[in-house]
């Protein structure tokens, strides 16, 4: 998400990582990186759905991930969950605030 | 023993589930890499979707 690279140090600045996470291949994340301009944050490969699984955002219909943000501290708990409808995207400014509540 | 493809729900306040995965240039990232951080985790459906 290149809203989300534009804002890369603004989460560092809260001791925060951004993973980016979808079922395709790195060289399709590489491809895709290079387009939209994402190269300050990993994009992971979950080829085997399995993270996608685990997380409970696995869509069988489709055999991908839907559209979700989840926020996990410093001691591994998940302390924000965000699933997102058709065409909605993460907002970096509400994330960034999440992330500073938990701080 | 279900062996339904339905997945479980994971729930604020839950230990976030541990992955390795890999990324470009199949260097391999793991969540524990970022123990002592916040990490926000963006899944999204595929390359080439909006955002």
């Amino acid at each position: 998400m290149p809203a989300f690279d534009k804002r890369t140090r603004d989460f560092e600045a809260a001791n925060t990582q951004v993973l980016g996470i979808s079922t395709d291949s790195p060289f399709s994340h590489d491809n895709w990186a290079k387009s939209v301009g994402i190269s300050h944050y990993p994009l992971l490969s979950d080829m085997h759905r399995t993270v996608a699984k685990d997380y409970g955002i696995y869509s069988p219909d489709m055999n991908i991930n839907s559209r979700a943000t989840f926020i996990i501290d410093k001691m591994g708990k998940v302390r924000f969950a965000e699933k997102y409808g058709k065409g909605v995207l993460p907002e970096p400014d509400k994330i960034l605030a999440e992330v500073k509540k938990i701080g | 023993m279900s062996t339904t493809t339905e997945t479980k729900t994971l729930n604020v306040g839950d230990p976030a589930p541990e992955f390795t995965l890999k990324t470009i240039g199949l260097k391999e990232v793991s969540l524990k890499d970022y123990r002592g951080k916040n990490v926000v985790l963006l899944f999204y459906p595929l390359d080439w979707t909006p955002g």
